[in-house]
């Protein structure tokens, strides 16, 4: 079955980036906000999620503490994809509980392909 | 009984005081020991260092005394500030200026006053360093003086109190400022980032030429979009790591590209020292950073 990918993204040209690239392998769910998110994803609750950390209403780092709150939500392995990237952001964010760090602009697709292949492989092996 | 009149410069005396921030501060060691020399030297049971306020004579250290402050009005003191020199009263009973004072009738029976000025550099005389004692009785001529230097004693502790104080809040200032500019970069750096995610990634998209239909030149022109775009990325790195050198923060770091070795020799206050190593027989490295644009920018 197609892993379902939920990107969390205001800006709407890298949402459309994001789109392009995975559209192809996965099915995926937009949301430009992190309330909107939390709201589908409790409704249609996704494999892995791609997260920016600014958004308009709620940061990232919030939504990720609120998927973790949520039991059904809490397991799911959740990418900060954020250009939020000076020198202690990636350990910052690791340290936050995201289950990797990517940063933007991303240069190399291949290395987010990677990280959400494993991810994914790893959140089957868990359940 | 003459009440002490201000001097002349009364305003720019009173400015120069609260300046130091000294008025109803808690008791210092510095100044305690002051004032009990001075009163084992002159040998009175009484030492004061008193500074003179708009209305009242405040004491900063004190021997014999109990009150921490008292009107300007009746203050000795006043009156060393009002003439900017040593004041000495050998018998106040005597003296038109102080027979009815009342601290000369009740208590603590003042008899015997001499007070230095504590003049600042400036010429602002903020109080006095004083020793008094019950009975009429005169000053040497080296007790005097050891008064006098004592009082030079107590401007100077006064003088490297506010310029400690002033160190301090500079820091405080450029460290304020320097978290702003590092907040206002990292900042700088997200908003650049932002637009360059979508500039390179579709750029790399069409690269792919997935349908084939893209000839050499326009993938020519796709690959000159994604090389200045990463050059823009590696300025926004060049800069932060630029701010972290002027912020005295570099870490000694040391770039081992075949047979290139470029590092952080030492940073010292706003200067740092660079070294490039350059192995003859290695081949010049192809890295992504040009290695002239970086050391020329971080010099």
């Amino acid at each position: 079955m197609t892993a379902r990918i939920a990107i969390v993204e205001d800006n709407a040209d890298n949402r459309m980036l994001l789109d392009a690239l995975l559209a192809d392998r996965y099915a995926i769910d937009e949301y430009e906000d992190g309330f909107v998110a939390l709201a589908g994803m409790r409704v249609t609750p996704p494999d892995l999620v791609l997260l920016d950390i600014s958004l308009p209403s709620m940061t990232g780092s919030e939504v990720l503490e609120r998927l973790r709150a949520d039991p059904n939500l809490a397991a799911i392995p959740v990418i900060a994809l954020t250009a939020h990237a000076m020198p202690d952001d990636r350990n910052g964010f690791l340290a936050q509980g995201f289950d990797a760090y990517v940063s933007k602009p991303i240069v190399d697709e291949n290395l987010l392909f990677d990280e959400i292949t494993r991810l994914l492989a790893r959140g089957r092996t868990s359940t | 009984m003459r009440a002490p009149e201000p001097p002349a410069n009364e305003p720019e005396r009173l400015a120069a005081l609260a300046r130091y921030h000294i008025l109803d501060t808690l008791p210092e060691l510095q100044y305690d020991e002051i004032v009990e020399l001075a009163a084992y030297i002159c040998g009175t049971p009484i030492a004061l260092i008193s500074f003179v306020d708009d209305h009242r004579q405040w004491f900063k250290a004190s021997v014999g005394v109990e009150a921490r402050e008292t009107p300007r009005d009746v203050s000795f003191c006043g009156h060393v500030v009002a003439q900017g020199s040593t004041m000495i009263v050998e018998d106040a009973k005597q003296d038109e200026r102080f027979f009815d004072n009342p601290y000369v009738v009740g208590e603590p029976h003042v008899n015997f006053y001499a007070g230095a000025p504590l003049a600042t550099d400036e010429g602002y005389t903020l109080g006095s360093l004083c020793v008094i004692d019950r009975q009429p009785r005169q000053l040497g001529v080296e007790q005097r003086e050891a008064l006098e230097a004592l009082a030079r004693v107590v401007v100077r502790l006064l003088e490297s109190q506010l310029h400690e104080a002033e160190l301090r809040e500079a820091r405080r200032a450029a460290e304020a400022a320097n978290q702003a500019k590092s907040e206002f970069l990292a900042k700088m750096s997200h908003e650049l980032r932002t637009p360059l995610n979508s500039v390179i990634g579709f750029t790399n998209l069409l690269r792919r030429n997935d349908k084939g239909k893209l000839d050499a030149k326009e993938l020519m022109y796709l690959d000159k979009i994604s090389r200045n775009g990463l050059h823009l990325l590696s300025l926004i790195d060049d800069l932060l790591d630029l701010s972290k050198i002027e912020a005295g923060h570099a870490q000694l770091e040391l770039a081992q590209l075949h047979g290139f070795e470029l590092g952080v020799a030492s940073v010292v206050g706003e200067g740092a020292t660079f070294y490039l190593r350059l192995d003859p027989a290695a081949p010049i490295p192809n890295h992504r950073k040009p290695v002239h644009s970086t050391v020329t920018s971080r010099t």
